[in-house]
């Protein structure tokens, strides 16, 4: 049985952060459900009594027999967790080629784990950074701390370059108890400092899941004529012929993303490459996959 | 097909056509600029200019090619020889309005000849479906012959008509007023309407001197009818050059002008005055005025007697060569005063009645004082027609002043206060009474009587307000119950009590009773400006024969009236005729019913007037206008320069030359063509509408490449 996805366009359209990120946890959560590959990504947390509609597949028949109840069995991600979202707002998550850009995308995908890992439990929090670290929102986990959360996204403004070494090293200055740390961005930069500092945040225990951010553009360059290109961070004109260079621009691109990949493999990090046309469940599904894949 | 006057412009826009062409071959690689993250992994590529084997864009090529050959067809004039001289419709003859120049230039030698030659000539190119007018002007326009008469007047009467031109045409005196004559005749023929089928080409032409003094102002200012085009036929005096003399009047009295045309050969000049019988008095003057110029002369005095006029010797031309000079001098009046004998004293009435006497420079007045500091009577001056009487007087100059009155003169008595009211009560009027009276702040004059003749030159509204004069002080005359019938009331107080009072002397004098000073001490009259005109009238009144100046120009309009008043007036013309106001109902030109009359020659005119007051003389010298002196010939372009077009105003010159060069001939025709056609605002036009095409077609195809652009890039 296929697993339907839910068209990243339609998703995108909804202007509410929080309305995006319920509806891609609960269709991800519908589509989980429906899926034969359940308990994918995501490990059993506890009990809820059956009700008419559950899926029967899930009933625990142990229990059962030992209550004579009917319960569900919940598949959630580990409880208790304490999350910090590490999200880069620097100008480059700017860029767009359809209708939403790398940081509407980001953001919705940050909404989406936030609010996954609210409902069960878990504490979350929100690093907001391009060069510097500009918003600080500590792990919480109490009533009203998504919202906190949603608003410290829908009030970012555009930033200016981008040092993500530089974030991870705050991160691990700052957080005192391990957990998560998601970095969501686009990973532009030269990946020289990107081990290193995720080998800080690794040595203080945290886990760590890399997930980058790249428009189709960026990744294709599917551009036709001549074009004069101007640098969103930096402002540098470069006047090119995508046709001409395509090929040699693509194989750069693709070195680079190998590099970053490696020096994040090579922290002990995991590592998704997610592209903003592709449908936010999946981003979920990786997000759960690499997470397993750290213990 | 068009002809070009400047083959040039079209030739270059031909090569200038080529450039948009040639550009539309060329690629160039767009600008565009688009916001992108990863440019370090670009590798830059120079714009590339591809040349292609067809134009882009081809219709926006076009128009830009269109665009720029209309503009190098405009430049180069093009025109038609399908003249505009092809009439649409059967030409219905000619409406020739013709203005001869009768001003008082036209008097010069050698200029009737070439008029009526010029005349002659183009009566001898009239066609019998042409018609004709024929006016004279100078001041204003005269008809000699009429449209309607020559419409009437059958083919073989007509040159009897053309006749009255040489018989009736003489020059006149007036200046030229060739503006207004040529603008109210050409509006007049605009207007005419004919009853012919066809298009009636309407020509004024103007025979004239086209000197440099014509007035033509107008034509700067006038819209020129659109259906009339001028002929100007120049004509000019045998030799050239001319100068001329007039006169006119200084503070400092009178002068003579010598004014020289600026095509004077002259430059040294002689001018003879002359006496009564014409003969020379005296050694002429030499003056020297470069052409072009003018000069003010100083007459000196002559032992010999006074010159009646002045001639201008070695001038060719004598219409402006003799002028009249004044015949009398201005009389010394002499009048006495009775009172303070310090001028300076600002506090006495003898300091303002000096200023106002001093004040008038044409007409001598001395003031002789009819007691030393000392308080010594001094006998009054025997031709002191007037005493001024500002303080109180002893017995003996009360008895001074009535021999004064008995010898027929007048007095004009100012009482500052009651005790000199007593000291000449033997001149004042019998019965009466003279006290102070209690002024409270100030008091005014009122109910002048406008009508006495002291008061007369006050009844214009504008001066008839004495209302603005403080009075400090001023002395209550008590008449008796029945006074004198012969005694008038000038004017009162506020408090209605009389302030001036007029009545007779003896032997016609008469005497004036102010119950005020003039002095701050009393009042401001002194200060105001009723005051130097108040006096000035005394002195006429005690001198009502003293002659008068005027010197004015021909064509001046008189109006006998404002300087006589109701009074009668006999009007004695230069050649000695005369004309009277009794005349004047049936002889003379009425305006809002009072007579006028033209001075139409130049001379010595006399006006006497028969006034109550006595016979009075104004003499007016009537130049002729110094603007007909200037006689050298206005530029051919002068028309042109005051915004006639050159299709509009042809000019023949007298020394035109009639045979001309072919090619000339030909290149003036072209040009004259062009000019009219003006087929150039057409290409001007199109090569506009192209451009505005090319703007909005280029943006057209931005606004889709633009569209393109995105829709490629996703």
């Amino acid at each position: 049985m296929s697993v339907e996805l839910m068209n990243p366009a339609v998703i995108m359209a909804i202007r509410s952060l929080e309305l995006r990120a319920r509806l891609i946890v609960d269709g991800f959560r519908t589509g989980l459900n429906r899926s034969n590959r359940h308990g994918f990504s995501v490990e059993f947390s506890e009990y809820r009594q059956y009700t008419q509609g559950d899926d029967p597949r899930f009933l625990d028949w142990k229990l059962f027999a030992r209550t004579d109840r009917s319960y569900i069995r919940l598949f959630e991600d580990e409880t208790n967790l304490r999350c910090n979202i590490l999200l880069d707002v620097s100008r480059s998550m700017t860029f767009q080629s359809h209708d939403w850009s790398k940081w509407d995308y980001a953001s919705t995908i940050a909404a989406s784990l936030a609010w996954l890992l609210n409902r069960q439990g878990d504490a979350v929090g929100l690093t907001l950074y391009d060069d510097q670290i500009r918003d600080v929102v500590p792990a919480r986990y109490r009533p009203g701390h998504f919202r906190r959360l949603l608003v410290t996204m829908e009030r970012a403004a555009a930033g200016k370059l981008t040092d993500t070494a530089g974030a991870l090293r705050d991160a691990a200055d700052r957080l005192q108890k391990r957990g998560l740390v998601v970095l969501i961005s686009d990973l532009l930069s030269p990946a020289d400092d990107l081990s290193a500092s995720l080998s800080v945040l690794r040595s203080c225990g945290h886990d760590v899941v890399v997930l980058q951010i790249m428009d189709p553009a960026e990744a294709t360059l599917n551009f036709s004529g001549p074009v004069q290109f101007q640098d969103l961070e930096t402002s540098v004109r470069v006047h090119a012929d995508p046709d001409a260079i395509r090929a040699e621009y693509v194989e750069q691109i693709e070195a680079h993303n190998r590099e970053v990949r490696e020096e994040c493999e090579a922290a002990g990090a995991a590592f998704r490459q997610f592209l903003t046309d592709q449908a936010l469940e999946v981003c979920l599904a990786e997000f759960l996959q690499a997470r397993r894949e750290l213990r | 097909m068009f002809e070009f006057l400047s083959l040039n412009f079209a030739i270059a826009g031909g090569f200038l056509a080529t450039v948009p062409f040639v550009l539309h071959l060329l690629r160039k690689t767009p600008a565009q600029t688009v916001p992108f993250t990863a440019v370090r992994f670009l590798r830059a590529t120079l714009p590339r200019t591809t040349r292609r084997s067809s134009p882009e864009h081809w219709p926006l090529m076009l128009l830009r090619i269109l665009a720029v050959v209309l503009l190098g067809m405009a430049f180069s004039r093009p025109f038609q020889f399908l003249a505009i001289d092809r009439q649409v419709s059967t030409p219905a003859g000619k409406r020739i309005a013709v203005l001869i120049d009768s001003s008082a230039s036209m008097r010069r030698d050698g200029i009737r000849d070439q008029v009526l030659e010029r005349f002659t000539s183009l009566a001898e190119s009239l066609n019998p479906d042409d018609l004709l007018s024929v006016s004279t002007f100078s001041r204003s326009v005269s008809a000699l012959i009429t449209p309607e008469e020559w419409q009437q007047t059958a083919a073989d009467g007509r040159p009897a008509l053309l006749d009255r031109v040489s018989e009736l045409w003489e020059p006149d005196w007036f200046p030229t007023e060739t503006a207004a004559a040529m603008l109210s005749t050409a509006e007049q023929i605009a207007r005419e309407k004919t009853s012919r089928s066809g298009t009636l080409e309407r020509i004024l032409v103007v025979i004239t001197d086209f000197q440099n003094g014509s007035q033509l102002q107008q034509l700067q200012s006038a819209a020129w009818p659109e259906n009339v085009r001028i002929e100007l036929q120049v004509v000019g005096a045998t030799p050239v050059g001319n100068a001329g003399i007039s006169l006119f009047q200084t503070e400092k009295g009178v002068r003579v002008r010598l004014t020289s045309a600026g095509d004077s050969s002259l430059s040294k000049y002689r001018l003879q005055p002359f006496d009564a019988s014409g003969l020379p008095l005296g050694d002429p003057l030499t003056v020297d005025v470069a052409p072009g110029q003018r000069r003010t002369i100083t007459l000196p005095e002559y032992d010999d007697g006074s010159p009646v006029g002045i001639e201008l010797l070695d001038d060719l031309h004598p219409f402006d060569n003799v002028i009249d000079l004044p015949t009398t001098e201005a009389p010394v009046r002499i009048t006495g005063h009775l009172g303070s004998t310090d001028p300076n004293d600002s506090e006495q009435m003898r300091y303002y009645l000096q200023r106002v006497l001093d004040g008038d420079e044409s007409l001598v007045t001395d003031l002789a004082d009819l007691q030393t500091s000392d308080g010594t009577l001094v006998p009054p001056p025997k031709d002191a027609r007037l005493i001024f009487v500002t303080a109180a007087a002893s017995p003996e100059a009360s008895d001074t002043l009535q021999a004064v009155l008995e010898n027929g003169r007048s007095l004009f008595i100012a009482l500052d206060s009651t005790t000199m009211a007593e000291s000449l009560k033997s001149l004042l009027p019998a019965g009466c009474e003279v006290t102070e009276a209690n002024v409270k702040d100030y008091a005014m004059f009122t109910s002048p009587d406008l009508n006495a003749p002291l008061l007369r030159p006050f009844a214009d509204p504008r001066f008839s307000d004495f209302s603005s004069i403080r009075i400090w002080h001023h002395r209550r005359l008590t008449l008796p119950s029945e006074p004198p019938e012969s005694l008038r009331i000038l004017k009162r107080f506020d408090d209605g009590t009389p302030a001036l009072v007029e009545y007779p002397g003896a032997n016609g004098g008469r005497i004036w009773l102010s119950m005020t000073g003039w002095h701050p001490g009393d009042s401001q009259w002194a200060l105001s400006s009723r005051f130097p005109p108040l006096l000035n009238r005394l002195l006429e009144l005690a001198w009502p024969d003293e002659r008068e100046l005027r010197i004015l120009e021909v064509g001046t309009i008189l109006t006998p009236a404002d300087l006589a008043a109701d009074s009668d007036w006999v009007l004695t013309l230069p050649d000695q005729s005369t004309r009277s106001s009794q005349q004047a109902a049936a002889d003379l030109q009425q305006s809002n019913g009072a007579p006028r009359v033209l001075l139409d020659q130049p001379g010595r005119w006399k006006l006497t007037i028969n006034s109550p007051d006595g016979d009075r003389d104004v003499e007016f010298l009537v130049n002729v206008a110094a603007a007909e002196s200037r006689t050298e010939t206005l530029p051919a372009g002068q028309l042109q320069a005051l915004g006639l077009s050159s299709d509009v105003a042809a000019i023949q010159d007298q020394n035109a030359v009639t045979e001309q060069d072919p090619e000339k001939l030909a290149q003036l025709n072209a040009e004259e063509l062009e000019s009219r056609q003006k087929i150039w605002r057409y290409f001007l036009l199109a090569a506009l509408f192209c451009l505005v095409a090319e703007a909005l077609l280029s943006r057209r195809i931005e606004q889709q490449q633009g569209q393109a652009e995105p829709a490629a890039q996703a």
